[in-house]
């Protein structure tokens, strides 16, 4: 079977026997979700990258240990979430909004400037208010709306009930309704 | 049913989602029709949050792998024998450091809790001190307190 058509199980397996390829392969299969789970949770690109490095590293570590009780996947955004969150507790401050200038991002599809900036000025919006959550309902939401994660799996992520998981998102929705509304109506009539 | 604008505001969410059941819906499609600040901030709060699936997904920079890599060859790089023994003697002492705070936070606060206390108050200090050493006492102070009580024992007794 080609390393190609390996499913994370198996390259967790070949990596608990030290396969510097089928790491790269995994690593090439995740970075993305993990670079912007860190990134929406640290809010630096930097220190989001460096994140994502450890947590590679941490599943390179512990591969040999890895029980296969969960999705490989789940197992993964769960060392994410966590190094992230202690990177915030251990910034403690809070998150601005970063210039999307010099970061690279998928094709925008070639719109006009303007429309552009209304769309640049209105993410902006949305990422303040999303930064601006209680840290759990902000993880939740994210991971959630971000990483279009179910219920289910941000549960066991967090290591929390699914039920949890919903009042959180639930929360954050209305958090962010009151934060929205009031931005919005403050806001000229483009947005 | 009847919506106001405030009921529109705090259903926006649950709207947009179409969360909303049959009969509500219907209200807030009636006061939409004729309130035209609610219909233009539920479209533009439409389009806005229409915008979070869809945010951009950022790349990490072309070093990601080639830093990672270096990372996982310290990792594997071989110790040592130096480094491991300070690397199991921090690992070994911390726990140990913590452990003996503890012991000696405990053992202080035992003694100091059993020290022997004076049960009567002119024992401990005789007021003429106190008197001479602090001419005012602030009213409701400790002091105050200490120079009527003995002046009072000391009128008590015979």
């Amino acid at each position: 079977m080609l390393e190609n058509e390996l499913d994370d199980d198996e390259l967790i397996r070949k990596i608990s026997s030290k396969d510097l390829i089928a790491f790269q392969q995994l690593v090439e299969r995740h970075k993305v979700f993990i670079y912007n789970t860190c990134y929406n949770l640290i809010g630096n690109d930097q220190q989001a990258e460096e994140t994502a490095q450890d947590v590679f590293l941490q599943v390179y570590k512990s591969a040999g240990s890895f029980l296969h009780k969960s999705k490989v996947s789940t197992w993964i955004y769960r060392i994410a979430v966590n190094r992230s969150l202690n990177i915030i507790r251990h910034n403690k401050r809070s998150r601005w909004i970063k210039s999307l200038t010099g970061m690279e991002t998928e094709a925008s599809g070639g719109e006009d400037p303007d429309k552009q900036l209304e769309k640049k000025e209105m993410i902006e919006l949305l990422k303040a208010a999303v930064d601006s959550l209680p840290e759990k309902q902000r993880v939740a939401f994210i991971l959630n709306k971000y990483e279009n994660l179910a219920p289910k799996e941000i549960g066991e992520i967090l290591g929390i009930s699914t039920n949890s998981v919903e009042v959180r998102i639930h929360r954050a929705k209305i958090n962010l309704q009151k934060k929205l509304v009031s931005l919005l109506k403050n806001k000229p009539e483009k947005l | 049913m009847n919506w106001d604008c405030q009921k529109v505001t705090n259903n926006l969410i649950d709207t947009i989602e179409n969360n909303i059941p049959g009969s509500k819906k219907k209200a807030i499609q009636d006061h939409l029709e004729s309130c035209p600040q609610c219909y233009g901030l539920v479209k533009r709060f439409s389009h806005l949050w229409q915008e979070l699936p869809k945010m951009e997904k950022l790349i990490p920079s072309d070093r990601f792998w080639p830093e990672l890599f270096a990372k996982i060859q310290d990792y594997e790089k071989p110790q040592p024998l130096w480094d491991k023994v300070i690397t199991g003697l921090r690992n070994s002492l911390r726990p140990a450091a913590v452990s003996l705070i503890l012991l000696l936070g405990i053992f202080f606060g035992y003694h100091l809790g059993n020290m022997p206390r004076h049960s009567n108050l002119s024992e401990v200090l005789p007021v003429e001190q106190y008197i001479t050493e602090f001419q005012d006492f602030p009213i409701g102070s400790v002091g105050d307190f200490l120079t009527k009580y003995e002046i009072q024992v000391q009128e008590e007794r015979p």
